[in-house]
C-alpha cells in the first residue's frame, strides 16, 4: 500500500498528492527531510530516501520542474513502486504539458483532476506485479536449453587469448547490444569461424614482427586496434558466405542477423586486440608505455564508436530528417539525454579527481548533476559543456556553504551569558595540527575578548603535554593578565600522561565554571581512524562531557583517505556512545590550505561526507593565520 | 550607360578630394572625425540604457525572503494567485507577475519567491538583488523566539549587502503567522530583533578573514559606536507588518492588506 503520493514543483508548490483512503497524515515533514537531506545536498544519485518507518522513492522532471515523490511504509517491498512511478511522470507530463508549459505559473490555480487516473496506473501496476511469474522455469524456457551441445564443450584447438577474452569482464558489456538479437547458436557457431580466422591472422602477425628492426620505434602491435587497421582486418564481408552456405538449413538468415554478426566479430577483434595489448608486460621505457595507453585508448573508443553505430543501427532507421528538425537543430531546444551528458561528465568528474576530490565523491558529484540536468532544455546557444559546468559549479557552492548557521563568538556569547563555559574538542588522525589550530583558534578568542582554559587532554604522546605549555606561555606574554581584567587570559589545565582522557576533561570543565572561563579548548590525542579502543575512548569522553562543539581537524593534503577518517569517526561515535542520540562531528577544521595551490579538492570530500561545514581554515604558522571558507573562491579553484 | 557610371564616379571623387582639402584647410585629420563620431554613438547608448535600466522605476522585483518554513510560498501564491497551496521545502525561486492596481493605470511587478534553506538562499538572492524593488522578510512569529539568531543574521547579511545598499530597496519586515496562538506581535519582535542585530554585527566584525583573502563586499551596520537601531539605518526604509497566509481557524480570514498596501506603495 502506498503512504502517498505527491507531485510537487521544484518551487515547492504542490500540484497533486494522493494519501492512503484520503487519510491526510502528515506527509509533509518525510518530504522536507527528503529535499533537505538529499536533493539540497547533492545526493540525488540513487532515487531512494528512508526516513524514520518510511521508505520514498523520487523522480525529478527537469523539463517542467517537477519532483514526483512516492512513499510507503519500509517493511513492504514494493516491486511495483519504479514502474508507477514513471508511468504517473510521463501520463501527468503529457496530459498537462499545455497547462505546465504555460510561463507565469498559471497553473497555482488549475485544479489538478488526477486522481481517477492515478488509480487506473496504479492498479494496472499492481495487477503486472501480482501476474508476474513465480513459478520455477522449465527446462525448456531457461537458456541452458537453447544451447548446443557443441557450444558447451571447451575446443582444445581454440587459441587460448580467445577464452581470455570470454572472461575478461570488458566483454560483457560490449556485447549487451548483440545480445538481444543473435542467439546462443549463432555466437558459437561464430567464434568456432573467428578462432580458425585468428590462427591465420596471428602467424601472419607473427612475420611481420619478425622483420622488426631494433632499437626504439612505434612498435605495431598484431591487428593494432588503429582506425586505419579496420578495414584490412574486416573479415566479416569474406567470413559471411561460407558460413550461410556451410549449414544449408540455416539459408533464411535475415539481412539483420547478417549485420549482427558482422559486428560481432568486429566488435570482438576489438576487444581481443585491446586485451592483448593490455596483458602484455609493458616495459619500461615511458614512451613505449605512453604508446600503449594511446593504442588502449584508441581501441576503447573505436570499440565505443562501433557499439554507438550499433546502437543506431538497432534502434531503426529514426532519423525523420526533414528542414524543420534541421532548425531545432540550430536554435537547440534540444531536451539534455543521460548518454549527451556522459562523455562531459566523465571529464569533469576526472578533472575534479585531479584536484584531490575523493574518487567516489566526484563520481557521486556528477551523478547527481546529471539527475538534476535529465531532461532539460539547453538553451539556445548553451553547450553540454557549460550547462554541466554551471551545473556543477552551483552544487559545488551549495556543498561548501553551511546548512547552518556557523557562528561561533555568537554561541560563546549565549553560553557566557548562561553562565557556564563553551566547550569544543579537537579530534583527529595523527600529526593533522590539532594542537596548532587549537592555539590558533585560542588566540582569536582571546582577541576577542574571552578567557580560555586549555585541557590537555592528549595524555599519551611524549610532548603532547609541553607543547601546549609552550603555547599558553607565548599567548600569555601576547595577552597579558592586563587585557583580562586582571585575570588570566589563559591557562593550561593539565593533568600529566597515562590518565584516562574523558576524566581530565570533565574536571577542566568543571574547574572552568569555577573560575569562570568562557572557553575550554579540549586537545586530544591523535588517533588512526581504525584503531577500536582509542575511537572508544574518544567516543566516551565526548558523551560524558557533552561538548558544545566537536570539531574533526583534517589535513587539505589528504585524498580519497578523507572519506574513509570522516566515515569512521563519525561511525565509531556513534556506536561507541552508548546513548540514544549519539554526537557526531559538527563541523571541520581544514589545516595546511597554504600547501595545497588549486588542488582544494579535500574540502569538498570532508563536507559532502559529513554534511558539516568547515568552519576553520588554517593557512600558516602563525597565530593569526585563521581563516574561514570562502566556498565560492574554493570552488573557481576547483574548477579552473 | 557605361559612361555615365564614369562621370558619376568621378563626380564623386572631386568632391570628395575636395571636402578633404576642405578638412585639412580647417586642421581636421579624418581620424579625428571618427574618433568623435565613435564617442557621440558612445554617449548616446550609455544615455539610452541609463534611460532604460538605470532607473530605479524599472527594477520591478519583489523580493520574499527569509528563513525556510517562514511561509514565503503561500505568501507568493496567496499574493499572485490568491490561493493557498500545500508547499514543501523550495528548491528553487517561484517567479510570477503580479498587477498593482494604481488610480490609473495597473503596473506589472514581480513577485519572486526565494529559497529559504541555508545552502541555497544566498545564491539565489545573488541572482535576483539587481532587480530587487522591494524585499518583504518574511518570518515565522510562531517559531521567532527559537530562531531569532538565525533570523537576525540573515537579516544582517541583507542590510550590509553593498550592492543592496547602492540600489537600496524598501525593505518590510513581514510577521508572518500571526494566526497561530503563539506568535509573536511586531513590536516584540522589532525590539529582539534590534538587539539580536546588535549582537551579530559585534560578532560578525569579529568574525575572520576569508579565504579569499580580498575586501568583503558589505557595509557597516547602523552608526558607529552606538548600539543598533533601525533608526539608523540611513539606506533602508524599514517597515514592520503582521499578516497570515494561512488561516488555521475556521472563521479567520487571511490578512494581507498591509502587505498588499505596502507593495502598492512602491509603485
Amino acid at each position: 500500500m502506498l503512504d502517498f503520493f505527491s507531485i510537487f514543483s521544484k518551487g515547492g508548490i504542490v500540484l497533486w498528492c494522493y494519501t492512503f483512503q484520503g487519510v491526510k497524515a502528515n506527509f509533509t515533514e518525510p518530504i522536507n527531510a527528503l529535499i533537505k537531506t538529499v536533493l539540497l545536498q547533492e545526493r540525488g544519485g540513487n532515487s531512494q530516501f528512508t526516513h524514520g518507518p518510511l521508505q520514498m522513492q523520487y523522480k525529478l522532471d527537469n523539463e517542467f520542474e517537477l519532483v514526483f515523490v512516492v512513499g510507503f511504509q519500509k517493511v513492504l517491498t514494493l516491486l511495483y513502486v519504479d514502474k508507477l512511478i514513471t508511468d504517473v511522470h510521463r501520463d501527468f507530463r503529457d496530459r498537462y504539458r499545455k497547462k505546465l508549459l504555460d510561463s507565469s505559473l498559471a497553473w497555482i490555480t488549475v485544479n489538478f483532476n488526477y486522481d481517477n487516473q492515478f488509480s487506473l496506473l496504479r492498479s494496472n501496476a499492481e495487477v503486472k506485479e501480482s501476474n508476474k511469474v513465480t513459478t520455477m522455469r522449465t527446462f525448456d524456457k531457461s537458456g541452458k536449453s537453447q544451447k548446443t551441445i557443441k557450444s558447451m564443450t571447451i575446443d582444445k584447438n581454440k587459441d587460448p587469448k580467445e577464452v581470455e577474452t570470454k572472461k575478461k569482464p570488458s566483454t560483457p558489456k560490449a556485447k549487451k547490444p548483440v545480445e538481444g538479437k543473435v542467439d546462443e547458436f549463432d555466437i558459437a557457431r561464430n567464434r568456432e569461424a573467428m578462432s580458425k580466422r585468428m590462427a591465420t591472422g596471428k602467424g601472419a602477425g607473427k612475420g611481420k614482427k619478425t622483420s622488426q628492426k631494433k632499437g626504439k620505434s612505434a612498435r605495431i602491435w598484431e591487428n593494432g586496434g588503429n582506425s586505419k587497421d579496420a578495414e584490412a582486418l574486416d573479415y566479416s564481408g569474406l567470413q559471411n558466405e561460407p558460413l550461410t552456405n556451410g549449414h544449408g538449413e540455416e539459408n533464411n538468415i535475415t539481412d539483420e542477423q547478417v549485420k549482427s554478426l558482422q559486428i560481432f566479430i568486429e566488435l570482438s577483434t576489438c576487444v581481443r586486440n585491446w586485451v592483448n595489448t593490455s596483458s602484455n608486460i609493458q616495459d619500461l621505457e615511458i614512451e613505449e608505455e605512453e604508446m600503449i595507453i594511446e593504442e588502449e585508448a584508441e581501441s576503447k573508443s573505436d570499440t565505443k564508436k562501433k557499439i554507438v553505430k550499433m546502437n543506431r543501427m538497432f534502434s531503426g532507421k529514426k532519423s525523420s530528417g526533414g528542414l524543420f528538425s534541421m532548425f531545432r537543430g540550430l536554435v537547440g531546444s534540444k531536451a539534455l539525454s543521460k548518454e549527451a551528458l556522459q562523455p562531459v561528465l566523465d571529464s569533469m568528474s576526472d578533472h575534479l579527481i585531479g584536484k584531490n576530490v575523493a574518487a567516489d565523491i566526484a563520481q557521486k558529484m556528477c551523478d547527481s548533476v546529471s539527475n538534476k540536468l535529465e531532461g532539460k532544455i539547453l538553451g539556445t546557444f548553451s553547450t553540454i559543456a557549460s550547462t554541466v559546468k554551471q551545473s556543477l559549479n552551483e552544487s559545488l557552492v551549495q556543498i561548501l556553504t553551511p546548512k547552518r548557521r556557523v557562528d561561533i563568538l555568537r554561541d560563546v556569547l549565549e553560553a557566557q551569558r548562561a553562565g557556564k563555559p563553551y566547550v569544543i574538542t579537537f579530534c583527529g588522525v595523527n600529526g593533522v595540527g590539532k594542537s596548532t589550530n587549537l592555539a590558533k583558534i585560542c588566540f582569536w578568542l582571546m582577541e576577542n575578548g574571552f578567557r580560555v582554559l586549555i585541557a590537555a587532554c592528549d595524555t599519551f604522546r611524549a610532548g603532547a603535554v609541553e607543547q601546549l605549555r609552550t603555547h599558553k606561555t607565548r599567548l600569555h606574554t601576547l595577552h597579558p593578565p592586563s587585557m583580562h581584567g586582571g585575570r588570566d587570559g589563559v591557562c593550561l589545565f593539565e593533568k600529566g600522561y597515562g590518565k584516562d582522557a574523558a576524566g581530565i576533561a570533565m574536571q577542566a570543565i568543571n574547574a572552568a565554571k569555577e573560575q569562570r572561563y568562557d572557553v575550554v579548548l579540549v586537545d586530544t590525542a591523535g588517533r588512526m581512524q581504525d584503531n577500536e579502543p582509542l575511537m572508544r575512548s574518544l567516543a566516551k569522553l565526548i558523551t560524558v562531557n557533552t561538548p558544545d562543539l566537536v570539531l574533526f581537524v583534517g589535513e587539505a593534503l589528504v585524498g580519497n583517505e578523507a572519506v574513509d577518517q570522516l566515515v569512521k569517526f563519525n561511525q565509531a561515535l556513534a556506536d561507541y556512545s552508548n546513548s540514544e542520540k549519539p554526537r557526531t562531528i559538527d563541523g571541520i577544521v581544514l589545516t595546511k590550505f597554504d600547501t595545497i595551490d588549486d588542488k582544494v579538492g579535500a574540502a569538498i570530500s570532508m563536507t559532502y561526507t559529513t554534511g558539516q561545514p568547515i568552519v576553520f581554515v588554517g593557512t600558516g604558522q602563525s597565530y593569526p593565520d585563521l581563516r574561514s571558507l570562502n566556498a565560492k573562491a574554493v570552488v573557481h579553484a576547483l574548477l579552473k | 550607360m557605361d559612361r555615365s557610371c564614369c562621370e558619376i564616379r568621378l563626380e564623386m571623387q572631386s568632391s570628395i578630394s575636395f571636402y578633404k582639402s576642405m578638412l585639412d584647410s580647417y586642421g581636421i585629420s579624418q581620424n579625428l572625425i571618427g574618433i568623435i563620431g565613435s564617442l557621440i554613438l558612445v554617449i548616446l547608448t550609455t544615455v539610452i540604457w541609463k534611460l532604460t535600466f538605470g532607473r530605479s522605476a524599472h527594477r520591478t522585483g519583489i523580493l520574499l525572503a527569509g528563513l525556510s518554513d517562514a511561509g514565503k510560498t503561500i505568501l507568493f501564491t496567496q499574493l499572485t494567485a490568491g490561493v493557498a497551496k500545500e508547499t514543501h521545502t523550495s528548491l528553487k525561486e517561484n517567479e510570477a507577475q503580479y498587477l498593482v492596481a494604481n488610480n490609473q493605470n495597473k503596473t506589472a511587478l514581480t513577485v519572486v519567491d526565494l529559497p529559504g534553506h541555508d545552502a541555497i538562499r544566498l545564491q539565489y538572492l545573488e541572482k535576483y538583488k539587481d532587480n530587487a524593488r522591494g524585499i518583504v522578510f518574511v518570518i515565522d512569529s510562531g517559531t521567532f523566539q527559537k530562531s531569532v539568531k538565525d533570523v537576525a543574521e540573515f537579516l544582517f547579511h541583507i542590510l550590509t549587502d553593498k550592492q543592496l545598499n547602492k540600489i537600496a530597496p524598501s525593505v518590510c519586515i513581514a510577521c508572518n503567522k500571526q494566526d497561530l496562538l503563539n506568535s509573536k506581535t511586531k513590536t516584540v519582535i522589532f525590539n529582539q530583533l534590534e538587539k539580536e542585530l546588535n549582537t551579530v554585527r559585534k560578532t560578525q566584525s569579529a568574525a575572520l578573514s576569508s579565504t579569499a583573502g580580498g575586501t568583503e563586499d558589505s557595509v557597516f551596520l547602523g552608526r558607529k559606536g552606538e548600539d543598533f537601531q533601525f533608526s539608523h539605518l540611513s539606506k533602508f526604509k524599514i517597515e514592520f507588518l503582521e499578516c497570515n497566509a494561512k488561516c488555521s481557524a475556521v472563521d479567520e480570514d487571511v490578512n494581507l492588506n498591509e502587505l498588499k498596501s505596502w507593495i502598492s506603495s512602491l509603485v
